[in-house]
C-alpha cells in the first residue's frame, strides 16, 4: 500500500517534470518527452501480459496499428476524445477474439505465432486499403505536440500504475504462477485460460490508445509504417534492458533507449542501431534481469 | 456412497489403451493405495481425475457430482488436490509463496487477506517446512521438494488428496518421516488419501486397501495382506516371458 503511494508520487513528479520541463525547453524536448512517454506506455502494457505470464508477445504492434487506423479513418468524423479510447477498445476486442486460439501455444511457438499474426493483420489491412484506393491517409488539423504530450503522459502514467497494481493483486499472482508452471497453476485452482485471455486483452488497450495518439503526431497513416514489427521489437528491447519484473523496468528501459537514440541519432542513425544491438546482447548475457535487477541486487 | 467413484474409465493414446475400463471406488476417510509397474497407467489416472488430461470414455464422480470434463481449477475447488510425481514447484517463488498461492486460489471460499498468512504458517508447520519458509523453492533437496508438493496441495484445503510417489527417491528415514507426517495430517484435516507408491512397506503401513493396475487394467483389489499374497501381482511387477515394455 505504501509502495503504491510512493509510486503515485513518483509518477506525478515524473509527469510534471516531463511536461513543464519540455514545455520550457522547447519543441525538440517536447518530442523527446512524447516519445519517452510513448515507449513507457507501450512497454508497461506489454509487461502486464508478457512480463507477468512469460508469454513473450511480438505482436503488440497490431494494437498500436489498430488504434492508429481507427484515428486515421474516423478523424474527420469524430472528436479525438472519443477516438483515442475507441482505439484502445478496438485493440482490446481484437485481442479477445484472437486470444483463445493464439494462447494455446507456449514458449517459442507463441513468440512466432504472435509475430506471424501481426504480419498477417498488416498485410490484410494493406490489401483492404489498396482495394479502397487508399495508399496512405493524411490527417488535416491535428492538434499540436503539447496536447498530444498531455494525452501520452496520461497514458504512460495510467499504464505504469496499472502494471504496478495488477502485479500486486491476486490476479497478478495468478499470472506469475502461470509463468512459473502452467500445469501446477491450474491444478491449484487458477483459471489459467481466463487469466491469460484477460491479461492479453488488457495489455493491448493502452497500446491501441497510444497508436491513436501517434497517428495525430505523424498526421500521416500508412499501413506498413504503423504496423511495423520494429514497434514490437523495440518494446521487447526496452523490457529486456529495463527488466520486466516490476513497474520500474519499462521506465528505466525507455529512458535508456531514448537517451541512446537522442545522443547517437544525430551523429549517425546506423551507429544508434549498432549500439542498440550491442546493449541488447550485453544485457541478455550479463544483466538478464535488466536495470531493475541491478537495482534490486545492489539494494541487498 | 464412495467419495470418489470412477466407472469404466478408458483413455487411449492413438491405438494404445493407457487405461482400459477401470473401476475404482475410494471410501471417505480411507487411505487407498494404487500400485502397478511403470506404465501401468497410475499417473494417467491421477491426471484424468484432476482434469489435467481428458478421458476417452467413462465417468468420474466426486462426492456425488460428476467431475469428468471439468477444468482442473474447478476440480480443485470441488476438493481434489494432487501432487506431481515429477515435482513442479514454482521455483521462482519461496516455499511460503508456493503454499500461499495455493491458499489464495485453491479454495472454494477465498480466505480474506489477513487469514492467508496464518493458514499458510499452519500448513508449513505441519509439513515440517516452516524453517525453510523463505528459502527459494528451486534450491530445496528432493525430500523437501516432495514435502512442498504435499504442502501446496494441502493449501487448497482438499477433501481428497492424491499423492503421486511422494516417497520415491527418499531414504528409509525420510520415508518414515513422510508416513508419520501424512497420517497425522490425514487425521487432523479429515483427509481421504489416494496414493501411488512403489515403496511397498509404506503402502502396507498406510493403506486400508490397495488397487493394482497392469497395462491399464485393474487386476486386483484388496487389503495389503491379500495383495502381497496374490501371485498375479508378482507376475505383473516382475514380468513373464513376454517381457514388459517400460514407459513412464
Amino acid at each position: 500500500m505504501r509502495d503504491t503511494f510512493t509510486l503515485i508520487t513518483v509518477i506525478l513528479a515524473g509527469v510534471g517534470l516531463l511536461y513543464f520541463g519540455s514545455i520550457g525547453a522547447g519543441p525538440y524536448w517536447q518530442i523527446v518527452a512524447l516519445n519517452l512517454a510513448m515507449w513507457i506506455a507501450l512497454t508497461q502494457s506489454w509487461s502486464l501480459f508478457s512480463g507477468l505470464t512469460g508469454y513473450i508477445s511480438l505482436g503488440h504492434a497490431v494494437a498500436y496499428g489498430l488504434g492508429a487506423y481507427m484515428m486515421a479513418t474516423l478523424f474527420s468524423e469524430w472528436p479525438i476524445w472519443v477516438l483515442v479510447p475507441m482505439g484502445g477498445l478496438v485493440a482490446g476486442v481484437f485481442a479477445l477474439i484472437v486470444a483463445l486460439p493464439v494462447l494455446r501455444v507456449r514458449g517459442p511457438y507463441f513468440v512466432i505465432l504472435s509475430f506471424g499474426l501481426s504480419e498477417l493483420v498488416k498485410y490484410v489491412l494493406l490489401v483492404v486499403e489498396t482495394a479502397l484506393g487508399q495508399s496512405s491517409r493524411l490527417l488535416f488539423g491535428a492538434p499540436g505536440t503539447q496536447t498530444l504530450l498531455v494525452w501520452m503522459l496520461a497514458l504512460a502514467a495510467v499504464a505504469t500504475l496499472l502494471r504496478h497494481v495488477i502485479g500486486l493483486s491476486r490476479f497478478g499472482q495468478g499470472l506469475v504462477a502461470i509463468r512459473e508452471d502452467e500445469t501446477a497453476a491450474e491444478t491449484i485452482g487458477i483459471p489459467i485460460t481466463r487469466y491469460k485471455v484477460l491479461a492479453f486483452a488488457l495489455s493491448t488497450v493502452i497500446p491501441g490508445m497510444v497508436g491513436a495518439v501517434m497517428a495525430l503526431r505523424s498526421t500521416y497513416f500508412e499501413v506498413l509504417q504503423v504496423f511495423s514489427p520494429t514497434i514490437s521489437f523495440t518494446i521487447v528491447t526496452i523490457a529486456i534492458i529495463g527488466g520486466a519484473g516490476d513497474a520500474r523496468g519499462p521506465v528505466l528501459g525507455a529512458v535508456f533507449l531514448i537517451a541512446l537514440s537522442e545522443t547517437l541519432r544525430g551523429v549517425s542513425p546506423q551507429l544508434y542501431l549498432v549500439f542498440l544491438g550491442l546493449s541488447l546482447i550485453f544485457f541478455v548475457r550479463f544483466v538478464p534481469n535488466g536495470l531493475t535487477g541491478l537495482l534490486r541486487g545492489g539494494g541487498r | 456412497m464412495s467419495l470418489l467413484d470412477i466407472q469404466n474409465l478408458t483413455k487411449t493414446f492413438g491405438g494404445i489403451k493407457a487405461l482400459d475400463a477401470v473401476e475404482l471406488y475410494v471410501e471417505e476417510g480411507s487411505v487407498h493405495g494404487l500400485m502397478g509397474a511403470n506404465g501401468a497407467g497410475k499417473t494417467t489416472l491421477f491426471s484424468i481425475v484432476a482434469g489435467n488430461q481428458s478421458l476417452t470414455s467413462g465417468t468420474i464422480s466426486f462426492a456425488g457430482t460428476r467431475i469428468d470434463g471439468k477444468r482442473p481449477d474447478q476440480i480443485c475447488h470441488a476438493g481434489i488436490a494432487r501432487t506431481f510425481q515429477i515435482v513442479r514447484p514454482f521455483s521462482g517463488m519461496t516455499v511460503r509463496q508456493n503454499v500461499e498461492i495455493a491458499v489464495l486460489f485453491g479454495r472454494k471460499q477465498t480466505p480474506v487477506r489477513g487469514e492467508i498468512a496464518g493458514i499458510t504458517d499452519e500448513i508449513l508447520t505441519q509439513c515440517g517446512l516452516i524453517g525453510l519458509s523463505d528459502q527459494s523453492s528451486g534450491t530445496l533437496t528432493l525430500a523437501t521438494r516432495k514435502r512442498l508438493e504435499v504442502a501446496r496441495a494441502l493449501g487448497t484445503d482438499p477433501k481428497l488428496l492424491m499423492l503421486d510417489e511422494v516417497m520415491a527417491g527418499l531414504t528409509p528415514t525420510e520415508v518414515d518421516d513422510m508416513i508419520t507426517a501424512l497420517l497425522t495430517l490425514k487425521d487432523r484435516m479429515g483427509l481421504t488419501i489416494l496414493i501411488i507408491e512403489h515403496v511397498m512397506s509404506a503402502l502396507n503401513r498406510m493403506s486400508d486397501c490397495i488397487t493394482v493396475l497392469h497395462h491399464g487394467q485393474l487386476i486386483a483389489h484388496g487389503t495389503a495382506k491379500t495383495i502381497s499374497a496374490n501371485p498375479a501381482i508378482a507376475e505383473a511387477y516382475f514380468g513373464t516371458d513376454d517381457g514388459d515394455e517400460e514407459t513412464d
